[in-house]
């Protein structure tokens, strides 16, 4: 895989997900039956249930998590990809990128959890857990920028710059 | 690196020419683009499914939720709400709801919606699935233009599909119970349901109630609607049963009809009906007949029945108060098979319970309360006005016994426990009872009963009237019988009569019976006798038995002490006249426990009887003396009776007499004559054996045993081996004389006699 096609696949992956971004957030990952109550669950609006019901620490992780860090992990690499070939920033761009990897690995929380509530949340008639949509485009996003950062490796940064790093 | 400061005039390689490529994309900008397809693509179907918006208009709309609530549409999900909020002078919620595309027809002008709310009553619980999902709103589909905006419902329509239920009105005067959702059964099945509780103009309640679409073709218009209790409990004599016609009826009830069998039109929409209190109400449907009673006590509308042979056909619908005639009115509806036994002339009586200490007549109304009992006339008009009697149970039922029952009097010496009521029996079988006890004019009490018209014929003259204890005790060797009678019979005792003799002539009303005090002495019917005896140890009057063979032929009636004996009143049944000839031979037997052994051991349990053994004499007597014996055994065997004199031995009653060794006949009795120079021993000699006894027969104590050892001649007495009464020995010559005759005097000779017997034939 040339260095190109590398770049290539990120700047393809990296917009991929910057589009199933919106339907992810748009859309309810999961319905939640609790009690009779009928609730279509956002990823956003997960985080308000969970910080009504007090959980604000959890809700925070989740927030980070699933909000923050995808959207972080999608503009930083844009940023990457954008200033890629070029001398800019290069120290910087390395070491976020560094940052990044160290956090994708925390991505799939979100995912994990969903799943298991699924699995565990069938209570009957008291309350049960189904995925919806939603959760699907919230995987694809993430798969997306895992990839993505999977693909570009720190050497880029350096190898393609046209103008020599040290004068 | 290169420096640009001097260029080489000829690079050195040109190297290779490598033809200019257009830029090539990589393919993995496919994956944006199929993001944005798919993202695209679902946006595309979430839009395509969305129908038109709708507003619906509600005073209320509790649990409905932006983005949560659905229209529910036959069950599916046609729509959901989208926004909720306040109208403008915030009188009511305006629900912005997003129909489905495929359900975008029911935004028609005549659709109606409304919130449907679980509700979960005793008698079914509905919008379960609102419990779980949360309220939802619901639509009925109607026709009319293409509209927008609704006004929704307060609450679920009558029928909430479109195809239509039959709704009738029922009209009550109590309701109370009964309210939105009880069922409507017919033939057990719920076949509707009632809708709405109202009011109609004239004040009078009145139900709607849908009937299923594919179960209105069973309202007819002759149908008769009644509520079913929730729980209806039935005490009746033969125990008590509780009916559950379902769980859901439990406590809400539920209403039925039915046509009883007279099916008329097919009912329409908003036909009215009357529904009656109960299925009996609604049975008792086709003509009001009035009734007027003095007293109107116990008689409940809707309640009292009117009975015909004890079974229900009619209920008194209302009753009322006509203070000018100083009488209550009973209108009664008849079941309209038995309309037609409404003749003029027939009776109606109220009959209510009563309890007292004497006892408790109309024992059924106590549970079922007082019902008016209908005796048809034979007259041929019908009447619709009557005047009812208000008797007591016993006043009817002697009414009742002028008509068809026997009523005789018995008399008696005393009645303990026998009330009034108490059951008649005839061979264990109730054959009437007693209506009254009084006392005759010598004041003696005087029981007046009544016997059934079956039994009529059982009662003859001649029959015999005795009481039932309440329970009797007997005891006999080895058995102890307890007999209880009946309950009834327990408390209030009881009369049986039954016939011992022959048949007589049937009775009448005028006749009176003597009353027993008991079976035995009612069954002794021949003309009483007259024992006396020395002592009347352990005899009872109405209990001793008078025995004859073991069997008990008789009993003691009365027992008095008169000249210094006892006189005993004894009665024989019938067939038993042999034991009055005279001669016959009466003994007490009463127990004896001596060294000589145990007799009469029986009459320890069953206590002393008189045994009877009949004379030969001629003719009959009515008055005997008695002995009194501790030997059953004596008495019970008859013999050909002879006496034996000797001056003095040790045979004592009891001992045997043998013939060549076999023995014929015992000694009876012992005794000294007259003079006081000899003693006499009766004996008997059986009578299968009495042609042994010959007049040259000989007796001899055959109590001692000789033995010859040489020339010593040994005596040995051996009564202890030979029984310890002694022992007779009778024989006879071979020349053998006439037969003996009985009572003849035979001389008991010490010594054995072989040999002076032997000389005879020399």
């Amino acid at each position: 895989m040339t260095d190109q096609t590398r770049v290539d696949m990120a700047r393809a992956l990296v917009l991929s997900g910057i589009i199933l971004y919106i339907p992810a957030n748009i859309l309810p990952v999961m319905t939640m039956t609790v009690t009779g109550e009928v609730e279509a669950l956002t990823v956003m609006g997960g985080v308000e249930e969970l910080y009504d019901s007090g959980l604000w620490p959890v809700a925070a992780i989740v927030f980070l998590a699933s909000i923050v860090v995808p959207f972080l992990k999608l503009t930083c690499m844009t940023w990457i990809l954008f200033l890629h070939s070029t001398g800019h920033h290069q120290r910087l761009r390395t070491k976020m990128f560094r940052i990044l990897r160290q956090i994708g690995t925390w991505s799939m929380v979100d995912i994990f959890l969903l799943a298991v509530l699924t699995a565990v949340g069938q209570l009957g008639v008291l309350a049960s857990v189904r995925a919806e949509i939603g959760g699907v485009f919230f995987t694809a996003v993430l798969l997306c920028s895992l990839f993505a950062s999977d693909v570009y490796k720190p050497e880029l940064i350096w190898r393609s710059a046209r103008v020599p790093a040290i004068p | 690196m290169i420096s640009d400061s001097e260029p080489d005039p000829i690079p050195p390689d040109y190297g290779k020419v490598v033809k200019a490529r257009r830029a090539r994309i990589s393919w993995a900008w496919l994956f944006p683009v199929l993001a944005a397809s798919a993202a695209a693509w679902l946006f595309w179907t979430n839009w395509k499914g969305q129908g038109p918006e709708i507003q619906i208009y509600f005073a209320d709309a509790p649990g409905i939720h932006a983005g949560k609530s659905l229209l529910i549409y036959r069950g599916v999900t046609a729509g959901h709400v989208t926004r909720v909020s306040l109208n403008d002078p915030l009188d009511g919620v305006i629900v912005t709801v997003r129909l489905n595309a495929f359900a975008a027809g029911l935004g028609r002008a005549e659709s109606a919606f409304w919130i449907d709310q679980p509700v979960i009553s005793l008698d079914e619980i509905t919008g379960l699935e609102s419990l779980i999902q949360g309220n939802s709103i619901h639509a009925r589909l109607g026709g009319g233009e293409v509209a927008t905006k609704f006004t929704g419902l307060s609450e679920a329509p009558l029928s909430p599909l479109d195809t239509p239920s039959l709704l009738i009105q029922l009209r009550a005067a109590s309701i109370d119970f009964l309210d939105r959702g009880t069922p409507i059964y017919h033939g057990g099945v719920t076949v509707g349901v009632v809708r709405e509780k109202s009011l109609d103009s004239s004040g009078d309640a009145l139900l709607l109630v849908a009937i299923d679409h594919q179960h209105k073709g069973f309202v007819r218009t002759t149908s008769k609607f009644w509520i079913v209790p929730a729980t209806s409990l039935k005490i009746s004599s033969t125990g008590a049963t509780i009916d559950i016609a379902s769980l859901s009826a439990l406590v809400q009830g539920g209403i039925a009809f039915d046509e009883f069998g007279s099916p008329g039109e097919p009912s329409k929409d908003q036909d009215r009906f009357l529904l009656a209190p109960n299925e009996f109400a609604a049975r008792a449907d086709s003509s009001a007949i009035t009734i007027s009673f003095d007293d109107g006590r116990g008689i409940v509308p809707g309640q009292t029945v009117l009975t015909y042979l004890g079974q229900p056909i009619g209920l008194v619908d209302r009753v009322q108060v006509e203070p000018g005639n100083k009488t209550v009115d009973a209108i009664v509806k008849l079941q309209a098979a038995f309309a037609d036994l409404a003749k003029s002339d027939s009776i109606f009586t109220v009959v209510s319970p009563r309890i007292s200490l004497d006892g408790i007549s109309g024992l059924d109304t106590l549970v079922s309360g007082a019902y008016i009992a209908f005796e048809p006339g034979s007259s041929e008009a019908l009447a619709d006005h009557f005047i009812g009697r208000s008797e007591s149970d016993e006043e009817w039922a002697r009414a009742d016994a002028a008509r068809d029952g026997l009523q005789v009097r018995l008399s008696a010496e005393d009645l303990p426990t026998i009330s009034e009521g108490a059951p008649v029996f005839y061979r264990g079988l109730v054959a009437g009872r007693v209506l009254k006890k009084l006392l005759d004019e010598n004041d003696r009490p005087i029981l007046e009963i009544l016997v059934n018209r079956e039994f009529r014929d059982a009662l003859r003259t001649n029959s015999r009237f005795w009481r039932v204890p309440a329970t009797s005790i007997s005891a006999g060797p080895g058995v102890l019988d307890v007999e209880i009678e009946g309950l009834v019979a327990l408390i209030q005792g009881g009369v049986t009569f039954d016939l011992f003799d022959q048949p007589g002539i049937p009775a009448t009303e005028a006749d009176i019976f003597q009353l027993y005090n008991n079976q035995p002495l009612a069954a002794a019917t021949s003309t009483p006798v007259n024992i006396s005896f020395k002592f009347g140890r352990g005899l009872l009057a109405g209990k001793s038995e008078l025995r004859y063979l073991g069997v008990p032929v008789g009993v003691v009636e009365q027992i008095y002490p008169k000249d210094g004996a006892v006189e005993v009143v004894a009665r024989f049944r019938s067939g038993h006249d042999q034991l009055r000839r005279k001669g016959t031979t009466f003994a007490i037997v009463e127990p004896v426990i001596s060294l000589q052994g145990v007799t009469g051991i029986e009459t320890l349990l069953s206590g002393v009887y008189i045994q009877c053994i009949p004379g030969k004499g001629d003719g009959y007597a009515n008055s005997f003396v008695g002995v009194t014996t501790s030997d059953s055994q004596i008495l019970q065997e008859e013999g050909f009776e002879l006496q034996l004199t000797t001056a003095e031995t040790r045979i004592q009653p009891g001992a045997q007499i043998v013939y060549r060794s076999t023995e014929v006949g015992e000694v009876t009795g012992k005794s000294i004559s007259d003079d006081g120079q000899r003693v006499i021993l009766d004996i008997r000699i059986d009578t299968e054996y009495q042609h042994l006894v010959r007049d040259n027969s000989r007796f001899w104590d055959a109590s001692t045993l000789e033995a010859s050892i040489g020339f010593i001649k040994l005596k040995i007495k051996t009564g202890a081996l030979l029984g310890p009464a002694g022992r007779i020995a009778l024989a006879s010559p071979e020349m053998a004389g006439g037969q003996a005759a009985e009572g003849s005097i035979f001389e008991l000779y010490n010594t054995p006699q072989e040999k002076a017997l032997r000389r005879f034939r020399d």
